[in-house]
């Protein structure tokens, strides 16, 4: 079981494990807590999601990296085996628990440049409250995009791209669309599990101490990374948006 | 893998024409794809070494080429299996997607299964029912591709066809047509800095409707005294006589320069854009309208008409024009748009007071287009995913 290996960046001071971690230890089959790897972001010294992520690359050395927010819950006995499972395709690249199955609107790069045009539709996850943000699905599937709250990927798929793009892109939002156009691009399949879990979410966006360190980044403001990692997205998939799975 | 013979089928790609453009931009792109071997029978004119694929170019006075095709393709494709890729209006080609009828060699070859048919179609009018005529639905049916070139057009052939058909616009280059000092801009085409400085593109044909164009601007010249008009065409005597509508509407010809298209190359044609404070494409529908990104991508405002595929390029809903009323024309029972030239001077006169009138917002406006960006976006997957036959 040691091809998996469990990355978190989280604000939460060394040597506390966020609860939502735990859940995912305790309901898998093998993993324990030395597994667990952490980016320790502070008020000072937070890197952000996608510098975080590519040191967690750099620190570990599992076949199989699963890059999952420190406020999700896992509600699945054995979701470990189930995410295992996909894996043993070779061509299978990342896999998460909430997806889409069409990413990119049919006037994306037909018409002027707009960021709504990068949406994705056809949204479906297992979360308790799966209804409120599209359909309830249990089983796993091809999608064209995962949401970033659970983003499982195989190491030899970032090695590919020299790791997370921490030097081009904002250090918040479109990690995930990044990730999935990325392994279109390099010929992998995304793959939705309809894994058993719960996203708390908003609770690092919203808060105003992550508001001042984004006004106090390069780029400005949290809305002006949005707008930037957009962009990025916009120019560096042409060759694989939109995509779709329907 | 071994490439496959696509013949594109349309103007000769050395004319000066829109249609002419497309081809030749397309088959120079797809000339660099290995899945392909291209070859072009263009209508008029003669082959260019410049152009990177085998060119079988036929006269006007051969038709649409009825006479050539077979030989070409044996020419060209062998014994192989292929794509005849036909960019031109469907009411030409309905002998070559439906061959009913036609004996001897070419009526065998249309009929051999030996290449499949693609279109990319030019939909510049609705007919009644808000599909093509009769005619042009049953040569589009025959098609194993079709593709429009603007949403209007993808919806026009979906009613014609009677399922979902992709569009994909035409791209540009845009760092030729791009905006040009403005000091420069004017001296070249020889007008002062504070004239007023309205232009219009278009071929000389009855679809352009030049008459509007010069009841327009002698509606303009009535009230602002330092207007000059630069008209564009490819020969002032056709469908239409510039000279004479200069006479009749009593314009100062010393306000009126009229250019053809071989004075002007793609960057001179840039400057004379970038001389303009505004254009007008009065025309009774565009299937695209490449004076309407020109002008754009140069930085300059464009005014059009609201029908047909050239409205989805206008950026600004203030720079449309709407007609006063339609009429159905040609054997093909095309609608037409009547327009008041009232109603184009008003939308000028507004036009000029826009903040959106900057150049910045214009160019932005075609940024999509620019082939570099719109070739892997869009038509190299299009081709790419045609492949297997």
């Amino acid at each position: 079981m040691s091809e998996l290996c469990f990355c978190v960046a989280t604000m939460a001071p060394k040597p506390v494990i966020p609860d939502p971690v735990c859940t995912w230890i305790n309901n898998s089959t093998h993993l324990t807590a030395n597994h667990l790897w952490f980016r320790r972001n502070t008020a000072e010294n937070n890197l952000g999601v996608v510098a975080s992520y590519e040191e967690l690359r750099q620190r570990t050395a599992a076949p199989i990296l699963c890059y999952i927010h420190d406020d999700v819950i896992c509600r699945e006995l054995g979701w470990d085996l189930r995410v295992l499972e996909e894996f043993e395709d070779p061509k299978v690249g990342v896999v998460g628990f909430g997806g889409a199955l069409r990413h990119g609107s049919d006037e994306l790069y037909k018409r002027p440049y707009k960021l709504q045009q990068l949406g994705r539709a056809g949204y479906r996850s297992n979360v308790d409250d799966a209804e409120v943000h599209g359909e309830r699905f249990e089983d796993n599937c091809d999608v064209a995009v995962l949401d970033g709250f659970a983003l499982i990927v195989r190491r030899e798929l970032l090695d590919r791209a020299g790791g997370w793009p921490h030097d081009r892109y904002p250090p918040h939002h479109c990690y995930d669309y990044f990730l999935c156009c990325l392994a279109h691009q390099l010929g992998y399949r995304v793959r939705l599990c309809g894994v058993r879990c719960h996203h708390l979410g908003g609770r690092t966006a919203l808060s105003p101490a992550y508001q001042l360190w984004a006004e106090r980044s390069k780029w400005g403001s949290d809305q002006a990374m949005h707008e930037a990692g957009h962009r990025l997205i916009y120019e560096d998939f042409r060759d694989v948006l939109p995509w779709s799975c329907v | 893998m071994h490439p496959i013979p696509i013949l594109f089928y349309g103007d000769n790609p050395r004319l000066a024409t829109g249609l002419a453009r497309i081809g030749r931009d397309l088959a120079t792109l797809v000339s660099g794809l290995p899945q392909f071997r291209v070859g072009y029978m263009g209508r008029g004119s003669m082959a260019s070494s410049k152009l990177p694929f085998a060119q079988y170019p036929f006269h006007e006075w051969e038709e649409w080429g009825e006479s050539k095709l077979e030989f070409t393709w044996r020419d060209f494709a062998g014994d192989d299996h292929g794509i005849i890729f036909t960019i031109t209006d469907p009411s030409r080609l309905h002998w070559f997607a439906n061959p009913n009828g036609i004996e001897g060699p070419l009526g065998d070859f249309l009929r051999s299964g030996k290449f499949e048919r693609w279109g990319y179609f030019p939909v510049d009018s609705v007919s009644i029912g808000e599909r093509l005529t009769r005619e042009s639905c049953q040569t589009l049916q025959h098609y194993d591709r079709i593709l429009a070139y603007t949403q209007f057009g993808a919806e026009v052939l979906s009613k014609s066809v009677g399922g979902h058909v992709e569009w994909i616009p035409h791209g540009m280059n845009l760092d030729v047509f791009t905006p040009r000092d403005f000091t420069q801009a004017r001296a070249k085409l020889g007008v002062r800095l504070d004239d007023l400085v309205v232009g219009c593109v278009m071929t000389n044909q009855a679809r352009k409707d030049w008459g509007l164009a010069f009841a327009i601007i002698a509606r303009l010249t009535a009230g602002i005294p330092n207007v000059k008009f630069w008209a564009h065409v490819d020969t002032t005597l056709r469908h239409w006589d510039l000279r004479a509508l200069v006479d009749d509407f009593r314009l100062d010809p010393q306000n009126v320069i009229i250019t053809e298209t071989g004075a002007f190359n793609d960057s001179e044609l840039s400057y004379a854009y970038s001389a303009c404070n505004l254009t007008i494409l009065p025309s009774l529908g565009e299937g695209f309208g490449y004076p309407i990104v020109e002008s754009l991508a140069c930085g300059v405002p464009c005014i059009h008409g609201r029908y047909g595929g050239g409205v989805e390029l206008i950026p600004c809903d203030e720079w449309l024009v709407s007609p006063v009323i339609d009429r159905l024309d040609t054997p093909y029972n095309c609608l037409r748009p009547v327009f008041d030239p009232g109603d184009w001077v008003e939308t000028i006169e507004r036009a000029l007071q826009s903040p959106n009138k900057a150049p910045d917002f214009c160019r932005n406006s075609v940024a999509h287009l620019d082939w570099h960006a719109l070739w892997p976006s869009m038509w190299k997957k299009w081709f790419e995913s045609g492949v297997v036959i």
